[in-house]
């Protein structure tokens, strides 16, 4: 009888997750079905939840009606600059807090802490000037280098600076290690799982941007896949499956990475990356 | 009755078999012992007996209801884990009243008994104090506290002096041994510590590889051990074994080993009479090796060493001898000082030989 | 301290020379050589941070003609118009509800989410996959799988209302349905990194915790309440802060999917910014808004910080 209800106990979990998983990732599942219709049916009524008459096609439509290519390429582009940049400025600046000691550090620490403050968008349109001013309008400049730095990832990468031993700082002055070397050599090493969930989530965080691009691109060539994405919106409904097409071809390099480093993602995080 | 039986209990882990066929009762009011090597199956084992995870096969008893079905909290059980297992965000007096609270005792009756399980170990002064304030000897008082106040009809006990320093350690050793003779309680405790386990345990189960090796009190563990295993993990330093043939010479059972000839005593040559011409593993205890200072004894009855190294204890010395293949740790006193290459010739005492079979490492009787 | 600092700047010059100095030199001599790893950082904040939070706070004193160009000086004129005009007002209550219907589902959604996969069970990472599934679209994709959903005349969710009996809506035009349906879109879009964080939370309580509380004599809905919500409250305030300043953030999904209609029912204050800025080109009147909304963020925060922060338990 024990059995029994173990056995219900576990079906009935089985059934909530998979209800609940389908409900998740129903949109995506719609949005690949809809990649698949032909121009016919996805104006049927009812919808259709199924491709039956799977149209490939579609995929190759895409991408000539619309650059994704070269939208993929810029926000690639624009993202893996801006990650590296950040992950540079960072952990120089950590490294600065956690092992150099000077006068007014307190005060350039909260300073830093400060600009967590400031959100983005109200410092748009002085940025807007400024990128204008400088000539940099559509261009990757305008779109990397105002978020070289984070404050966020400064102050993560300080706290965990902090927990390593002063031995090794010890035996690495010993061995005539001076700072940079002892920053290179010791220190980014043993923060590995630090600056890789800070690389996913900064990476993500350049890669869904919206305003900014929108507002210092204009030429096609420079637009990145959100905008270029955007622009689709205004398209007749039979050409949806067209729409729908260029969004599954754009957002699966990031469905593929979830699927295999789902586990380093949440394991990244566990890591103190993100307590308290 | 708050006696606990193991009835043909095992659990596996995927392939791997934790708990092997444990057949093993431990008395009502007995302070039983668990001992083994890390990843023996001691702490799954005491798992099943608390009911955090359920056996494959067998029964768990506690008194005189099998409760593989009864949930943990209906098992009338208390575990102290190894790590304490505090709420980190209740303060002590409410870590304490915990499991009464889950029981819906009345306040009144919860605040008496918190405060006389807290006066009992001198917590009396920490009640309003977070866990993260304590130090490590009173955040296990406190895991006792939560485990006492409840009264359960067992205490299950893992690791719990581990993450102790030394000298505490010792402390809270003869405490919880005063403890438990004031409760009344049966106990079963886990350790890896063979030292803790001889000294606390009314008797010491030895476990390894999910497996029962031996149960008994502690004197009779140590002077009788049942297999290799046994006889090796028990006593520091361990016991020395050595392959040996037995063989008659002279109408007197010896056995050959090491390039020596050691005679039986009296008792073992009677007890092993059936097996001249058999293998055997002699185990001797280190402090059972002698020395053969004159060479007066009988020149074959003696193992010819080289001192290796020495190591004062102050009231003796451990010291490694080597010889052609084979090391041999003694147990000697210290009045006599050995330098490293002094050659000597070792005797074995023949009343405190163990004899075990090669093949199945069981002890020959 | 110096003897053991003694071998130690044998080997590192620098230190070593700045050791020789006189008091002050050498405090300037450490800030400059820390300087060197601050600079980076340093340069972009003030160029992009700094700078331009003064630079809007000076803009909205001044009016903006036509053009875009700089105007008369307006003096605190313009704030006081601007932030006291119906419009903004009605931009900050659609932001308010907007708020509202997205960070405290996506965090009662996220935690049941996490707790549920939190199981152990066979085959649980590939639930997780799906939970976690929305973090890898992003705005524009989101928004446009959406979009084909609450399509009017072939989107799914009209054709549910249909076989219930129910007529169809013309979800992002209509008045009441509008912003309800772009929170669900931004719901849906934040529920995966949401999951992940408050799964992360869930994992590093430690499991014995859970265990002493089951040997104690908790049932499920106990353990729940006095062991998982307490040790993973870090995490949720932590969502429910950086949640609650990136809900008054939000612009990709209104511009895709309402352009902040119909008739601004969706016109969160980014969005009015946003109109103000590069529609009319007045700035002025966009960096008024502009502090008007950082304001705002910090004061929220600073409620946050202050009422929920006791409920929250650190170790």
């Amino acid at each position: 009888m024990e059995r029994y209800r173990r056995w219900a106990g576990y079906a009935l979990r089985y059934a909530v997750l998979l209800l609940l998983g389908g409900i998740v990732v129903f949109p995506i599942y719609m949005t690949v079905v809809n990649s698949l219709l032909p121009s016919t049916t996805i104006i049927a009524w009812p919808p259709e939840l199924f491709p039956f008459d799977p149209q490939w096609d579609n995929f190759k439509k895409a991408l000539d009606e619309v650059p994704l290519a070269r939208y993929m390429l810029n926000s690639l582009v624009m993202s893996a600059v801006i990650v590296i940049g950040q992950l540079v400025t960072s952990a120089l600046a950590a490294y600065a807090f956690a092992y150099l000691r000077f006068p007014g550090r307190t005060l350039l620490f909260v300073l830093f802490l400060s600009t967590l403050m400031v959100p983005w968008e109200v410092s748009v349109v002085p940025n807007f000037q400024t990128i204008q001013r400088l000539g940099w309008l559509d261009s990757y400049q305008a779109l990397t280098v105002p978020f070289l730095a984070t404050a966020l990832g400064t102050f993560l990468l300080r706290q965990h600076f902090l927990t390593i031993p002063q031995e090794l700082r010890d035996a690495a002055a010993i061995d005539g290690y001076g700072h940079i070397r002892f920053l290179v050599f010791v220190v980014l090493p043993l923060s590995r799982a630090v600056l890789a969930a800070l690389a996913v989530f900064g990476f993500l965080q350049a890669w869904n941007q919206y305003l900014w691009p929108l507002l210092v691109t204009n030429e096609d060539s420079m637009r990145t896949v959100q905008i270029g994405l955007a622009s689709l919106r205004g398209r007749d409904v039979d050409t949806f499956n067209i729409t729908m097409a260029a969004t599954v071809i754009s957002a699966l390099p990031m469905l593929i990475m979830l699927v295999l480093f789902q586990r380093q993602l949440v394991r990244g995080l566990t890591a103190g990356a993100l307590k308290g | 009755m708050s006696r606990v039986v193991f009835d043909h209990v095992t659990k596996r882990f995927g392939d791997v078999v934790a708990v092997d066929d444990l057949c093993l009762e431990v008395h009502d009011k007995e302070f039983l012992v668990l001992l083994g090597p890390s990843g023996c199956g001691k702490s799954t084992a005491l798992r099943l007996v608390a009911g955090l995870d359920q056996p494959a096969k067998g029964n768990i008893i506690i008194g005189d209801r099998i409760v593989n079905d009864v949930e943990a909290k209906n098992r009338n059980v208390a575990m102290v884990f190894q790590s304490y297992a505090l709420f980190p965000h209740m303060s002590v007096y409410d870590n304490i009243a915990f499991g009464l609270r889950m029981r819906h005792v009345s306040r009144r009756e919860r605040d008496q008994k918190v405060h006389d399980a807290a006066l009992m170990l001198g917590l009396q002064d920490l009640l309003r104090r977070r866990p993260g304030e304590l130090s490590g000897g009173q955040r296990q008082r406190v895991a006792l506290g939560r485990a006492i106040v409840r009264s359960p009809s067992v205490f299950l006990m893992d690791e719990p002096l581990s993450n102790l320093d030394a000298k505490l350690r010792v402390q809270t050793r003869r405490e919880l041994i005063k403890l438990h003779r004031q409760l009344e309680t049966t106990v079963i405790f886990v350790t890896h510590d063979q030292v803790e386990a001889m000294t606390m345990g009314a008797r010491v189960a030895i476990i390894n590889d999910g497996a029962l090796q031996q149960v008994g009190d502690p004197q009779d563990v140590y002077q009788h051990p049942a297999n290799l295993f046994v006889a090796s993990f028990i006593g520091s330093p361990a016991m020395n074994f050595f392959p040996s043939e037995l063989q008659l010479q002279d109408g007197q059972l010896v056995a050959l080993c090491a390039g020596a000839r050691f005679p039986l005593g009296e008792e073992q040559a009677r007890a092993l009479a059936g097996l001249k011409g058999e293998r055997a593993i002699i185990g001797v205890r280190p402090e059972h090796i002698l020395l053969d200072w004159e060479g007066k004894e009988d020149s074959q009855a003696g193992l010819d060493v080289v001192v290796d190294t020495v190591e004062s204890m102050g009231h003796e010395q451990h010291v490694t001898f080597s010889a052609d293949d084979t090391t041999v740790v003694a147990r000697l006193d210290a009045e006599r000082s050995l330098r490293e290459g002094e050659r000597l010739r070792l005797r074995i005492d023949p009343a405190h030989m163990h004899f075990f079979d090669p093949e199945t490492g069981q002890r020959m009787e | 301290m110096d003897a053991a600092n003694a071998t130690a700047d044998q080997r590192l010059p620098l230190m070593a020379a700045a050791r020789r100095l006189p008091q002050r030199l050498r405090g300037i001599n450490r800030l400059g050589f820390a300087l060197i790893f601050l600079v980076p950082s340093l340069v972009i904040f003030s160029a992009f941070v700094f700078y331009p939070l003064f630079k809007a706070v000076y803009l909205g004193f001044y009016e903006t003609d036509p053009f875009g160009n700089q105007g008369d000086f307006v003096g605190l004129d313009q704030y006081r118009s601007v932030l006291t005009s119906e419009s903004f007002r009605h931009s900050l209550w659609v932001t308010f509800l907007f708020a509202l219907y997205t960070v405290p589902p996506g965090i009662l959604l996220g935690l049941a989410l996490a707790l549920l996969a939190n199981q152990k069970l066979p085959g649980i990472s590939v639930f997780r996959v799906m939970f976690s599934s929305t973090v890898a679209t992003s705005v524009a994709v989101a928004s446009l799988m959406w979009l084909t959903l609450l399509n009017p005349s072939v989107g799914l969710l009209n054709y549910f209302l249909v076989e219930i009996g129910q007529p169809r809506i013309d979800w992002l035009n209509n008045l009441d349905w509008a912003l309800p349906a772009v929170s669900a879109t931004t719901v849906w879009l934040n529920l995966g990194l949401a999951f992940i964080v408050i799964l992360a939370g869930l994992q590093a309580i430690p499991e014995e915790l859970y265990e002493s509380a089951r040997v104690e004599g908790a049932g499920s809905l106990s353990v729940f309440w006095h062991v998982t919500l307490p040790m993973l409250s870090p995490t949720l305030f932590f969502v429910s802060v950086v949640g609650t300043i990136l809900a008054f953030q939000s612009f990709g999904q209104i511009h895709i999917l309402t352009r902040g209609g119909p008739l601004d029912a969706t016109t969160v204050i980014v969005y009015s910014i946003w109109q103000d800025a590069f529609q009319r080109f007045d700035y002025g009147v966009a960096s008024v808004q502009a502090v008007g909304l950082f304001l705002l963020v910090l004061g929220l925060t600073a409620v946050q910080l202050r009422f929920l922060e006791r409920r929250v338990f650190y170790q």
